[in-house]
């Protein structure tokens, strides 16, 4: 176990330190980017600034990223306590990462660093840049904290970064806004990373795939969103475990890179033979989301009542219990032949269709325009029954 | 949960007198909006725990959420725990976690609290109320390649989604809150099988759209424009009755380096489910150097909430309805 101690004493020490230092080598914002990668998953460690990588991934098993403990009653360090021999703070990061003030190798500890405040003004190894200029392997700083950008500002204006967090966090990559940050980038990067007409795609997801293109002949473009083609055929066909009715099927896309079976909502139910609302029932909706109830005549001229029977509207005689396929009036476990009929003013703009067992139907429209429909109802009535067939 | 209750409510009616008065900036065809009003504040370390990073990032208070009782949960990982607020502002109780790096909260229907961690253990869990574990769900799986790409907790009637990369949400448990089939959508889903987009346009404002969940050109796409640059979408949601409530985070910058703000705050918009305008507020109160994850919340009741930090403590106000 060590205490803050010593690294305390030590970071205040080489923060001020006058030695001679050799300039950051020249390389690129990859070279940096590869040692920052290689940080995530280590532990937080006040003072320190050493990890262990294999190429640009970390080494979590030839050495033990460590831990770092609050102590009693504290928030975080430096009132800590961390075990291991590897960890990194904020500050002790971006050194390690842009090789500042020495270059050294990601593994060496206790090595001369720079502190948080130092990456707000500028500095002979580094220059401000404005916020809205960051690129990857510049850092961004306030008095107290400094991150790496590692990728660009999301859609929503968050940035992609790696910083060491805190001790309960270790080092992390994720998103998060930097309002009150300012930007530094470090000298000696090489200013092309790529020639004018050059791209690059790699796969993402597990459908998608995405580009990027040196547009301006020297830096790369942020990676296009993660898209991908929908399957087709059968494998276009897919099922939701768990969901009823129209809600069980659906068709198998790539959305943002990712296979997804893409299902109805549940919707309102209507008479048309199907669950709409995916409840395990088909045609169990109120009457006036059904449209039963509404007045009607029926093909022998006798007035009637609109009912849902196998998926359409028919119209049963007025008082009748046994002369049409349902039972209006009698109130069933649907709820929608409960005899309360809907007011003229709760009438919707549809016609009622009657299709008899050898489809043939007759029909009262409500209004001339609904006439026009006729047709086109009738046809629909008769698909319904045959899809249900 | 302690029965230990303390008033924090504090009324501020002299709001104007403080020259945060949101009427000022607000366009002509908005309505009055509701007064803001101070709910409650959590005092610093004593109820609402912070890290003020050396060498580190600061913290306070990462999210809150709103209960249908009027209550309100705030997220105190600091503490390790889940502060419940009750429908006057008093501390009603504490909800221990299982850990201090909770980074979101939400909740569901009244029954649940969702916390989130994203970073160390990167699972997303769903306790009761008393803090009893209803489930537990990996973040890393289809549709979410790392814990740090999930962008926001979405808690809605048919489950529960995560934002990832700002762009896409993904399904991870249903709506009893069991694990489920991940389902991908692109944008935030709302009702009626839709989705909300919202993203910066490069040019100083911000798009806000509305399309389907799987379509990737939206139906229709509205554009905001700030008195000074946008430079983040804070957050945004639509409520029960389809309006859209954006807030956006527009910052005014020194023209020599290192370019510091020199003016900021938030802006307020919303739009109706057609995405027409309908009123517009100015937020003083910006995001401090104690991160969150979340600073605004709509209620069950549609009324915009923010969890902001000052000087005393975690402070929750209600803004109300911004629009009529």
């Amino acid at each position: 176990m060590k205490t803050a101690t010593a690294p305390l004493l030590a970071l205040l020490v080489l923060a001020a330190a006058a030695t001679v230092r050799a300039a950051p080598p020249t390389e690129t914002p990859d070279d940096i980017l590869c040692r920052t990668y290689a940080a995530v998953g280590f532990s937080y460690w006040w003072g320190g600034e050493c990890w262990c990588r294999n190429g640009c991934n970390p080494d979590l098993s030839s050495c033990s990223p460590g831990t770092c403990t609050p102590n009693a009653g504290s928030t975080g360090c430096p009132d800590c306590t961390h075990s291991g021999t590897y960890g990194a703070d904020c500050s002790g990061m971006v050194s390690k990462a842009w090789q500042v003030p020495n270059p050294q190798p990601v593994e060496a500890c206790h090595v001369d660093r720079y502190v948080a405040s130092s990456f707000t003004s500028d500095h002979a190894y580094w220059d401000p840049v404005s916020m809205s200029s960051l690129q990857p392997a510049d850092a961004a700083a306030t008095s107290a904290h400094v991150v790496m950008i590692v990728g660009g500002r999301d859609s929503a204006g968050a940035w992609d970064i790696v910083e060491a967090r805190g001790c309960s966090y270790g080092i992390v990559h994720r998103y998060r806004s930097l309002s009150g940050f300012v930007g530094a980038r470090r000298i000696n990067l090489t200013s092309c990373v790529c020639s004018a007409g050059a791209s690059e795609t790699e796969a993402c997801g597990d459908c998608g795939s995405r580009r990027r293109d040196c547009s301006d002949g020297c830096h790369w473009d942020p990676w296009s969103a993660c898209e991908g083609p929908d399957p087709t055929g059968a494998d276009a066909v897919c099922t939701v475990d768990g969901a009823l009715g129209e809600c069980a099927v659906g068709r198998r896309m790539c959305v943002a890179g990712w296979l997804t079976c893409h299902a109805p909502s549940a919707s309102t139910e209507l008479c048309d033979g199907l669950d709409n609302d995916c409840d395990g029932t088909t045609d169990n909706g109120t009457p006036a989301g059904l449209g039963e109830g509404y007045p009607c005549t029926t093909d022998g001229g006798a007035p009637g009542v609109s009912a849902c029977h196998d998926g359409a509207l028919v119209c049963v005689p007025t008082g009748t219990t046994d002369g049409g396929p349902d039972d209006v009036g009698t109130p069933d476990d649907g709820g929608a032949h409960d005899g309360n009929l809907p007011t003229d003013a709760d009438q919707p703009d549809v016609i009622y269709v009657y299709v008899d067992p050898d489809g043939c139907g007759c029909a009262v429209p409500a209004t001339p325009r609904a006439a026009l429909l006729l047709p086109a109802l009738a046809l629909l009535g008769l698909l319904a029954r045959r899809r249900r067939r | 949960m302690t029965g230990k209750t303390r008033r924090l409510v504090l009324l501020l009616p002299a709001w104007a007198a403080l020259g945060c008065d949101p009427a000022a900036t607000a366009p002509p065809a908005a309505a009055a909006p509701d007064a803001p009003r101070t709910w409650a504040v959590l005092p610093w370390d004593e109820v609402a725990g912070r890290v003020v990073g050396r060498e580190a990032s600061s913290e306070g208070p990462a999210s809150f959420a709103l209960l249908p009782d009027g209550g309100a949960l705030v997220l105190d990982q600091v503490h390790e725990r889940v502060l419940r607020l009750d429908a006057a502002g008093g501390l009603a109780g504490t909800v221990a976690l299982p850990g201090r790096t909770f980074d979101d909260l939400a909740q569901h229907e009244g029954r649940a609290m969702l916390v989130l961690d994203r970073l160390v253990t990167t699972r997303l869990l769903a306790l009761d109320l008393d803090g009893d574990l209803l489930a537990e769900v990996p973040l890393v799986g289809r549709g979410i390649e790392r814990g740090g790409a999930v962008t926001a907790l979405l808690p809605r009637p048919d489950g529960v989604w995560l934002e990832v990369h700002h762009r896409h949400s993904v399904r991870v448990l249903d709506r009893d809150l069991e694990p489920c089939d991940r389902q991908v959508v692109l944008g935030r889903p709302v009702a009626n099988a839709r989705s909300l987009r919202a993203a910066l346009d490069e040019r100083g404002g911000a798009n806000v759209s509305l399309g389907g969940r799987v379509e990737r050109a939206p139906e229709r796409t509205v554009s905001l424009k700030a008195g000074a640059p946008v430079e983040r979408v804070v957050w945004f949601d639509a409520d029960a009755a389809g309006r859209v409530h954006v807030v956006l985070h527009e910052v005014e910058r020194s023209a020599t380096p290192p370019w510091r703000a020199t003016h900021e705050q938030y802006l307020l918009v919303v739009l109706d489910e057609e995405l027409r305008e309908l009123g517009r507020a100015a937020v003083p109160f910006v995001s401090s150097e104690l991160e969150q994850s979340v600073e605004f919340r709509l209620g069950p009741d549609g009324r915009l909430w923010q969890l902001e930090f000052v000087e005393d403590g975690a402070r929750l106000v209600d803004w109300g309805r911004r629009a009529p």
